[in-house]
């Protein structure tokens, strides 16, 4: 039916065992999607919250950022897209450079390749699951069709439901948000950014406040999908289980600057608990 | 914990003072009190008017029993009725309509010209305290007697009621999914329609079955200036004492805000 469509992942047994997804061993010969040199950020001249941050993220690419609480990842993520702007460095996204902050063109450019997912879900609760993946089309022109699903054309109606059935809910896609679980509305919200066709995925935190098996649920799908159409990912996530298991590399902050940038398959849990020391 | 603790022991203090009365507390409560009891004496009816109103109130009551019958009267007093209640559902219609606009232009966060967001409040705010009567007594002057003034006394009153809760209704709407849609680059106008609305669906709706409760029961008096209705049919038929007629008009308002009120609440319920 859809060309998103994937799998149920097999969930539970397989919690621990190696990645279901083929690991690319060197990213040194892709290109590169997103990457910061000398990236600096404070919300006050007096304190800043990082500085000197390079990483560089190449296409196709999931990675985990990881740092303790306040260590600046929900900040890194919105200076990386242009949403908050920086206070120094250098910022490359999809090919285009800004430094501070992108211009008004070039932020909506860097928007509409974007699939964000939320910490909370950050769905209209009151809406069906099929309007809120239409609203990821909202950017789009003649976007007041994004309002709701029947003021949506086919198309787009089509594009949602496709969105919806690769995460496994085309069958809730008339019930309201507020009478899905946590983790069926997290995988709406994945399908709202889905339904985008995104370059990227930005998500911070997509499987905070779900139970741990709706949390690799929702990992394993958003990684999945992720693999099969070519979208490269960027999450945080608290559970390190999380970050060694989904993610391809690890990136983690601490103290304002990158900690530790390594292919997760070469790092063991005891190199991430040094990430919380201190 | 260790800031708990220390919180408690810098509170007790307060807490001992607590329940002492300052010079300052003594004197409001004196001032207070002066007022109140002047008010009282200056308008408040005194035990020999209230003793003399007796007589007079069981007389009148005479004069009003049994209430007027006349089919024909009846007949005139039915269409007064019905265009009363057209009075009210077209005022309270057109003013929620452009409660809908007003109030978005007067939600702070959400309306898309932030820094004029307080002209709207204040022009709700005027709507709200110039009473319904005077409204009307503007609008027999400027448009003429009849339903049409009443109309737009209704409209004027409903925006005064809904644009300042449609409003507060939409600062209340979640915040996270009007973030999410910004910045899936959705235009201000879009994350009302789409995000907005949808959340404060409930009580947008509440706000208009209120409004047209209060509609009804301020649209039976604006006859009473000459804004159609039923009003003018009580006025007249007290202005030429027919006291019977009245009894029968005063009635016929009762069941029908009665009717009414069971009627915004049935749809209330229904909805909760
Ligand atoms: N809008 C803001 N204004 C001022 N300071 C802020 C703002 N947002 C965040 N901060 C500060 O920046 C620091 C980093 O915050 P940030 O949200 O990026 O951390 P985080 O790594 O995402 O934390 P968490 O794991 O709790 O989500 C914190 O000390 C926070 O207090
Ligand atoms: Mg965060």
């Amino acid at each position: 039916m859809s060309i998103l469509n994937v799998e149920q992942p097999a969930v539970g047994g397989e919690r621990i065992a190696p990645k279901l997804h083929t690991r690319v061993p060197s990213h040194a010969t892709r290109v590169s999607l997103l990457s910061a040199d000398g990236l600096c950020k404070s919300y006050n001249a007096d304190k800043p919250i990082f500085s000197n941050i390079c990483l560089d993220v190449k296409e196709g690419e999931t990675v985990a950022l990881i740092g303790s609480n306040g260590a600046g990842k929900s900040t890194l993520l919105k200076c990386l897209i242009g949403v908050l702007p920086n206070n120094g460095g250098e910022i490359s996204i999809f090919g285009s450079g800004f430094s501070k902050a992108p211009s008004a063109k070039q932020a909506k450019q860097i928007r509409s390749d974007i699939g964000f997912v939320f910490q909370k879900h950050s769905l209209v609760a009151r809406a069906t699951a099929l309007t809120n993946v239409v609203h990821g089309l909202l950017g789009r022109p003649g976007s007041w069709r994004g309002w709701h699903h029947a003021l949506a054309q086919n198309t787009w109606r089509e594009a949602a439901l496709d969105a919806l059935d690769s995460v496994n809910l085309a069958h809730k896609a008339n019930e309201r948000v507020d009478q899905l679980s946590g983790g069926q509305a997290q995988r709406v919200a994945i399908a709202r950014a889905l339904v985008r066709k995104p370059k990227l995925f930005i998500a911070d935190e997509p499987a905070a406040s779900l139970d741990p098996k709706s949390g690799h649920e929702v990992m394993q799908r958003f990684v999945d999908l992720a693999k099969k159409n070519n979208i490269t990912l960027m999450f945080t996530s608290h559970d390190m289980q999380h970050a060694l298991q989904y993610a391809d590399r690890v990136i983690a902050l601490k103290s304002g600057s990158v900690f530790l940038d390594q292919n997760s398959i070469d790092l063991t849990p005891a190199d991430l608990k040094a990430v919380f020391d201190g | 914990m260790a800031d708990h603790t220390l919180n408690r022991r810098d509170n007790l203090p307060i807490i001992a003072r607590m329940g002492k009365v300052s010079a300052l507390q003594f004197t409001l409560w004196v001032v207070v009190g002066a007022v109140i009891l002047s008010s009282i004496y200056a308008v408040s009816p005194s035990p020999q008017r209230v003793v003399d109103g007796v007589p007079r109130l069981a007389n009148l009551m005479g004069r009003m029993l049994p209430p007027e019958t006349d089919p024909q009267f009846l007949g005139r007093v039915f269409w007064r009725l019905v265009e009363t209640m057209q009075i009210a559902i077209a005022g309270t219609a057109l003013g929620v309509l452009l409660s809908l606009p007003i109030g978005w232009l007067s939600a702070r966060g959400i309306s898309p010209f932030q820094p004029t967001t307080f002209l709207f409040k204040a022009l709700i705010s005027f709507f709200r305290t110039v009473p319904d009567l005077v409204w009307a007594l503007i609008f027999v002057i400027t448009v003429g007697l009849g339903a049409v003034a009443g109309t737009m006394t209704i409209m004027v009153d409903t925006i005064g009621f809904c644009g300042r809760f449609f409003g507060e209704a939409m600062e209340d709407a979640d915040k996270d999914s009007q973030q999410a849609l910004e910045a899936i680059g959705a235009s201000k106008f879009s994350i009302l329609c789409g995000a907005v609305i949808p959340d404060a669906m409930p009580s947008l709706i509440n706000t208009t079955l209120f409004a047209l409760e209060k509609a009804v029961r301020s649209s039976v008096v604006l006859g009473l200036v000459g804004a159609g209705g039923i009003g003018q049919e009580l006025k007249s038929s007290f202005d030429l004492f027919q006291y019977r007629k009245a009894a029968a008009i005063m009635l016929a308002i009762f069941l029908i805000v009665l009717v009414m009120e069971w009627v915004t609440d049935k749809l209330r319920r229904s909805l909760n």
